[in-house]
């Protein structure tokens, strides 16, 4: 049985064993156009997200991330290939039931306050009627900071309260699964800590969600993996940790050039993997920022001298560099072993 | 039937504003109706009772109030979130028959309400100017011709709204107002032409009369269907199967729609 706690409230699945053991979405070979043809927006796309993930969609604007997201959510129809969410088709209404989604522009009834809206939700949602459904609207609000305005109409909302709304109507739902589209859109910098904060309990009780954005350093924080998707088709599917891991690089001081041994003794006595090595300068590949002054001190304590250390933090921004500079670092860092 | 659809469609219908402008609306129709009740003229009795029993009351109340919250139009600012809603577990069947409902009952109230109006004016005319109202108005005819007219027409319109693009909307919605009105042309020239023993222009005419009335054709004649010596079922078979049909032609376009969301 999978869940976990949330806002206050212990989640269970309604999915079976069986059901927990593959993957939350499994999409294969999937292909949409439109114009009759003319234009592929999903050119044989395959992803597969595992339960617990907090899973990124990344790509250029116009890669077919939303498109993507509108197939996983039966909103659109491929043309070829197959979606399974839980094992189950999309539109399945069991895969429904524990779906949460925020659209990128949230145009909710503005006639209703939010109190009206989220109870809707929860209708819809299959969870009124219980005896914390009336706690579980007041903790989607108050996660996020909306409590003062639950009786407020929607038209009077701004464009960053909308988002938020939109947070809170997921959240009333209990999902199990959530697709978010650009949740930090128009949000202020305390709008964004606290969806950072949301995907964050998400992540901790075991909910996978699905988010497409370009803030791409709020995604390296809280994501677990990502795809990237270049015109319609997937380039990329990594850990996060794989593309952010940190490289530190140490030069040495001019004509100093330390032997090889003593190099790797000093590397491998902290624990760490040498990445690189030349005349100029050692890449040494960390664990954490934090290893770095037990690695400084293993270098100074081993007799060599360095001029200048620093990190070279690979991210996710440079998969949006054009794939010649791309592959050519990418040949840099795969050159093993190291030059030494 | 999805309780949650149900119970907000109903509760947006019941918006003050709503209130407001549908009462202000209605009231100045309820004063006209009855302007031609009390003028006691056969013709104008008979105007003013189609007025308040026939298709005229659906159309407007199908047309302001089921179809921007089926259509999902960006140009209606009121248009439901449709591709939100789907992704919680609603079937699209489940969302068109519940919107029927909900569309049925609106146009049900406002008919009541409205026949209501039209009463109280009729009341007050009674006692300052000492003029009863006519007999002939409320029957039991009338009420079953709304009650079908409500469940027709809204049907029709929720098959309108279903279609994605406006234009395909507009285009529908004249086609079968255009034939509804060869339909009724052809039935008056059919019977003039009865009446002047012209039978080879009468007869094919009331057939084809018939048949657009058959595909199109979503109100009733209860006093008909009563009073009418051969086949007197025919016009309530082919009124129920025309709903059954433009429900399922409803739901079936409903469940091809696609909602790219980003476009709404």
């Amino acid at each position: 049985m999978t869940g976990g706690t949330f806002a206050g409230v212990t989640t269970t699945s309604v999915l079976s064993e069986k059901e927990t053991v593959v993957p939350a979405i499994l999409v294969e070979g999937v292909v949409k156009s439109y114009g009759f043809g003319r234009f592929k927006a999903l050119d044989g796309v395959n992803l597969r997200v595992e339960s617990g993930d907090i899973f990124a969609l990344i790509g250029p604007n116009g890669a077919g991330k939303t498109t993507l997201m509108g197939c996983m959510l039966a909103l659109l129809r491929p043309n070829a290939g197959r979606i399974t969410i839980f094992g189950k088709p999309p539109d399945h209404i069991d895969v429904r039931a524990v779906t949460g989604f925020l659209p990128e522009r949230p145009s909710f009834e503005p006639w209703m306050n939010s109190l009206e809206f989220l109870r809707f939700h929860q209708m819809l949602a299959g969870r009124a009627g219980t005896d914390t459904a009336r706690q579980e609207i007041q903790e989607s609000l108050a996660a996020v900071e909306l409590e003062d305005v639950a009786k407020r109409r929607i038209s009077k909302f701004s464009r960053g309260m909308l988002q938020r709304l939109g947070l809170a109507q997921v959240l009333v739902g209990k999902p199990q699964l959530c697709f978010l589209d650009e949740p930090t859109s128009g949000l202020d910098p305390p709008g964004m800590d606290l969806v950072r904060e949301v995907l964050l309990r998400f992540r901790a009780a075991g909910v996978t969600v699905v988010v497409n954005s370009h803030h791409l350093d709020e995604i390296e924080k809280v994501c677990t993996r990502f795809a990237f998707i270049r015109r319609g088709k997937m380039e990329t599917q990594e850990t996060i940790s794989s593309i952010t891991s940190k490289m530190l690089i140490a030069k040495w001081v001019q004509g100093k050039i330390p032997e090889a041994d003593l190099l790797l003794k000093a590397v491998s006595d902290c624990g760490v993997t040498l990445a690189e090595s030349n005349d100029e300068h050692a890449k040494i590949l960390v664990n954490a920022r934090q290893d770095a002054p037990a690695i400084i001190s293993s270098l100074i304590h081993n007799g060599i001298s360095i001029e200048e250390i620093y990190f070279d933090r690979r991210g996710l921004s440079d998969l949006f560099k054009p794939e010649s500079d791309r592959r050519a670092r990418k040949d840099l860092n795969d050159e093993t072993p190291a030059r030494i | 039937m999805n309780k949650a659809v149900l119970l907000y469609t109903l509760k947006r219908y019941a918006h003050w504003y709503t209130l407001l402008c549908w009462l202000l609306g209605l009231s100045s129709f309820a004063f006209f109706v009855s302007i031609l009740l009390v003028s006691r003229n056969n013709v104008t009795v008979d105007f003013a009772r189609c007025l308040l029993f026939g298709p005229l009351v659906p159309i407007l109340v199908g047309y302001n109030m089921v179809v921007p919250q089926v259509a999902n139009s960006q140009l209606r600012k009121d248009g439901e979130y449709l591709s939100l809603l789907f992704t919680r577990p609603l079937s699209r069947c489940s969302y068109v028959i519940t919107k029927w409902a909900s569309g049925m009952l609106a146009i049900v109230v406002v008919t009541i309400l409205l026949t209501a109006m039209t009463y109280g004016i009729l009341f007050l005319v009674q006692i300052v100017f000492q003029q009863a109202a006519p007999e002939n108005l409320l029957d039991g005819y009338a009420v079953v011709d709304a009650l079908c007219n409500a469940i027709g027409y809204s049907a029709l319109m929720i098959l309108i709204s279903s279609i994605p693009h406006p234009w395909g909307r507009i285009t529908l919605m004249l086609v079968i107002w255009s034939a509804m009105f060869a339909s009724s042309t052809m039935s008056a020239i059919s019977s003039l032409a009865d009446y002047l023993a012209l039978t080879d222009v009468a007869r094919p005419l009331s057939a084809l009369a018939q048949i657009t009335v058959s595909v199109f054709g979503v109100s009733i004649d209860s006093y008909h269907i009563v009073n009418s010596g051969a086949f007197p079922l025919s016009n309530a078979v082919i009124f129920v199967s025309n709903v059954v049909l433009y429900l399922t032609l409803s739901v079936f376009i409903m469940s091809l729609r696609e909602f790219f969301y980003a476009n709404d």
